[in-house]
């Protein structure tokens, strides 16, 4: 290629580089003129990372069965009453443990309110707590939070900590918490079929699907027994009026609250069952479907929690400290700086281009990360570790390759050099890549955290193997042709030789 | 040559030591967890929590002033908590929720010290700023429940053994099935160890594990590479060198080890910031390097070198057979 087309090209790559590191790093700052008539505020890249609690902070609250309320709740009730006697019956209805009170008279606590102590709450309640919480962690995991924490406080309450990229908060901490019974009603009453089977001999799972990005529906999956039931509640929901008194209607309920309605026309002739929504609502589906399936799956426990208010869903800050990202953001920001200035300090032109595939790394790892909006795709401090092993490599195969170049420099010219040592290296990346990358796909099939790291790894590990294998070496073939003296370019000291190739 | 080279070099013919020592600290670990099962004391993983709740009029004006009441009762108490979570106003309270480890314990009479510390600013009759305003506080233990959720783990051994089958498989075709088996058993070695010296060190065991086997399984996977390409490129100049020389004059120690301090500094990196908590994952995290370059520049290569003899003499053997029927 001709040097002029070259540093065309090369300034066309260098302008469209800079524009995107900016894009990614420049600090927001409030816009001095109005956008469509609105003033906005620019946010870089950097800054739209739905990020994980250990770095932007999440949502916590309390689960408090019935009957358990917060020491502070107590107090606050009983410095509340002004009458002494009422002080003292209400001070009588209560069994102090750790940091709770239980209420004597909740049957589901104590089997006698009159022997009511700490020592006998029943052991069904017991159970049935450790059943709930086996129930929110089951559906916790496979919602697949990469960070999360439920905390059983003072043995009988839950604290439940999600991150703050779950947009759907209140919500989700609403349906984890809802480990009631999975039935079926019509007009407010169970169906005579459940009465004496089980809701698992008509459903088998329930699926959210999305059609067109338009429409998100819920899918029950149905036995055989379960088509025929909902071929039946068809007939009976078309010829039900609102003012009959029977329902219009098929209610799936949890705990007796109401998920999801089926009407007629979600039901199609030969028993399938298909409910749409607006596409608006499909995390929240996503959440009820997480919460159907695991009721179906793991059955349901006796107790139920207090209801959650609006003001017991809390927001905390990054339990790094507030300065955490920051710190994160200086320390990678001195490890990319080092990423560049060594190799252009090392192998002066030769370490510019390799700057172009340590920013091009960076720039589409961080665009990828911001707007992948997959569920639960969190950035945590686990992602800013696969993001160094991909920068790693990167430069590592940069500093390869110039080697390789270097070994071959006594006995061809700079250009055939390189070009050699593009063929020595050029199976050595592929294949370390093409491993790096199977490892990445096959934990797609895990859960959770070790999913969305999976996912990140493969998305750095392509970014990385695109730098390596394809965009760093037009960056140098440009920069080759672009260099008046090619010995100079690699830092290299002049020897005559007699080009074989 | 490096003293490292050298010692390298020394390692890699005592394949049969190497066998033992990961064996020894294998099954070690697998004893340490039969017998004392596998730590779950975790600092602030379980956790003491301290928490101040206050209604709005008290939290949105007078935070700085709270925090300053709760810190001089945990100076004068001696008490150090991990972190604080600071919740946002939210309806008609919010909370201060200072996270402690969990062996702290909180009298009875410290509380009453310090709900009276709060009741006397707080008091209506009271000339303070916050007067009229209602702050409690409660003190809570709680045990966590997500340590390592068990189909999790089951995913994640099952997804690492899948991996180290096809990783096996692709270098397989790619360069030699010595090499593939090297690979193979590198991952292998890299995991196992990990895993072990985790429950060895007594370290606690949370999901952070699941992360810290599939980022070992990734560099195990990278620095085995290093070497296997090595050798190729080796075989490839000269194929009639023999297994011993093929192996030491193909280890990648400078590549191994300085892709392992890059990791070692990103690790401490993140360590440094972190809470106690993350600093269990980075230091886990530490263990798994320590175990990758073990199993890539230590393990693999000693490995590689007694199948390479191996096939070199069933190749030859066959060569002999292959030359009688001829």
């Amino acid at each position: 290629m001709g040097k002029k087309k070259s540093v065309v090209l090369i300034t066309l790559i260098s302008v469209v580089v800079a524009f995107l590191c900016l894009l990614t790093m420049f600090p927001s700052f409030g816009i001095p003129f109005p956008v469509d008539g609105t003033w906005k505020t620019w946010n870089p890249v950097v800054n739209q990372f739905a990020l994980s609690s250990d770095l932007g902070g999440g949502y916590y609250t309390y689960y408090y069965p019935q009957g358990v309320i917060p020491a502070s709740e107590y107090e606050s009730n009983y410095e509340n009453i002004s009458d002494e006697d009422e002080q003292k019956e209400y001070k009588d209805s209560y069994v102090a443990w750790k940091g709770l009170y239980l209420e004597k008279a909740e049957t589901s606590i104590f089997d006698d309110e009159d022997t009511a102590s700490a020592a006998t709450v029943s052991q069904e309640f017991r159970t049935q707590f450790a059943k709930a919480t086996k129930l929110i962690m089951s559906r916790i995991e496979a919602k697949g939070y990469s960070a999360s924490r439920v905390a059983v406080v003072d043995d009988f309450a839950i604290r439940m900590e999600l991150p703050a990229s779950e947009v759907n908060f209140a919500t989700a901490f609403q349906t984890f918490g809802n480990v009631g019974k999975l039935e079926l009603q019509k007009g407010g009453v169970v169906l005579e079929e459940l009465e004496d089977a089980d809701i698992t001999d008509f459903i088998k799972s329930f699926k959210v699907r999305t059609q067109y990005g338009q429409v998100v529906y819920v899918e029950t999956k149905l036995t055989k027994a379960g088509k025929e039931l909902f071929k039946g509640l068809k007939s009976e929901l078309t010829a039900s009026t609102d003012t009959s008194g029977e329902g219009t209607t098929v209610d799936v309920t949890l705990g007796g609250e109401a998920i999801m309605q089926i009407y007629s026309d979600f039901i199609s002739d030969d028993g399938e069952v298909r409910a749409a929504y607006k596409i608006e609502y499909k995390d929240v589906f996503e959440t009820w479907g997480i919460v159907l399936n695991s009721a179906l799956e793991d059955g349901y426990s006796e107790i139920s929690f207090a209801e959650l208010q609006t003001d017991s869903v809390r927001r905390f800050d990054p339990v790094y400290g507030e300065n955490a990202l920051d710190l994160l953001y200086i320390a990678l920001g001195i490890i990319l700086v080092l990423a560049i200035v060594l190799p252009i300090v090392f192998y002066r032109g030769y370490g510019v281009s390799c700057m172009y595939s340590t920013l091009s790394y960076l720039v589409v790892v961080a665009i990828c990360f911001a707007f992948i909006s997959k569920t639960a795709f969190e950035v945590s401090v686990g992602s800013v570790l696969i993001f160094l092993l991909g920068l790693l490599l990167v430069n590592y195969f940069n500093v390869r390759l110039y080697n390789e170049c270097k070994a071959g420099i006594e006995r061809r010219i700079p250009e055939s050099a390189m070009s050699a040592a593009y063929k020595t290296t050029l199976w050595e990346m592929v294949d370390t890549y093409a491993v790096l990358l199977l490892g990445a796909i096959i934990f797609l099939t895990t859960v959770g955290g070790v999913y969305t790291m999976a996912l990140q790894a493969l998305i750095c590990l392509v970014t990385a193997a695109f730098c390596s294998l394809l965009w760093g070496r037009l960056i140098n073939y440009l920069y080759m042709s672009a260099a008046k003296d090619k010995y100079k370019y690699f830092h290299f000291e002049r020897k005559e030789v007699e080009d074989n190739d | 040559m490096t003293k490292i080279e050298k010692f390298v070099k020394a390692c890699i013919s005592k394949f049969k030591l190497l066998s033992i020592a990961t064996a020894v600290i294998v099954v070690a670990g697998l004893v340490c967890m039969f017998v004392f099962g596998y730590s779950t004391n975790a600092t602030n993983y379980d956790m003491t929590t301290l928490s101040v709740k206050m209604n709005k009029y008290a939290y949105s004006q007078y935070l700085d002033e709270i925090e300053g009441v709760a810190n001089d009762f945990f100076s004068e108490n001696n008490l150090k908590y991990e972190y604080d979570m600071n919740a946002e106003m939210h309806g008609d309270e919010s909370e201060i929720v200072y996270v402690f480890d969990k062996g702290v314990v909180f009298t009875d009479a410290m509380l009453a010290n310090l709900q009276a510390t709060f009741d006397a600013l707080t008091a209506t009759d009271s000339n303070h700023a916050l007067a009229g305003s209602v702050i409690n506080v409660d003190v809570n233990t709680e045990v966590a429940l997500d340590r390592l959720p068990a189909n999790g783990l089951l995913r994640t051994v099952i997804a690492g053994a899948a991996f180290a089958v096809l990783a096996c498989l692709y270098v397989t075709i790619r360069h030699h099935y010595t090499s593939g088996l090297t690979m193979f058993v590198s991952l292998g070695v890299g995991a196992a160890l990990t895993s072990a010296l985790v429950l060895l060190t007594r370290m606690p065991i949370t999901g952070n594990l699941l992360y810290t086997l599939f980022f070992n399984l990734l560099f195990t996977a990278i620095c085995t590479m290093f070497t296997l390409n090595k050798v190729r490129a080796a075989q490839k100049g000269d194929k009639n060198v023999d297994a011993e020389t093929l192996i030491k004059s193909s280890l990648a120690v400078g590549q191994v080890l300085t892709f392992a301090v890059a990791c070692v500094v990103a690790l401490v990196l993140v360590g440094a910031i972190a809470t106690s908590a993350v600093r269990w994952f980075a230091a886990i995290s530490l263990l798994s390097v320590v175990a990758g370059v073990f199993a890539s520049l230590f393990f693999a290569p000693a490995l590689y070198l007694i199948v390479k003899k191996l096939a070199d003499e069933k190749d030859a053997q066959r060569a002999r057979y292959d030359y009688k029927r001829s």
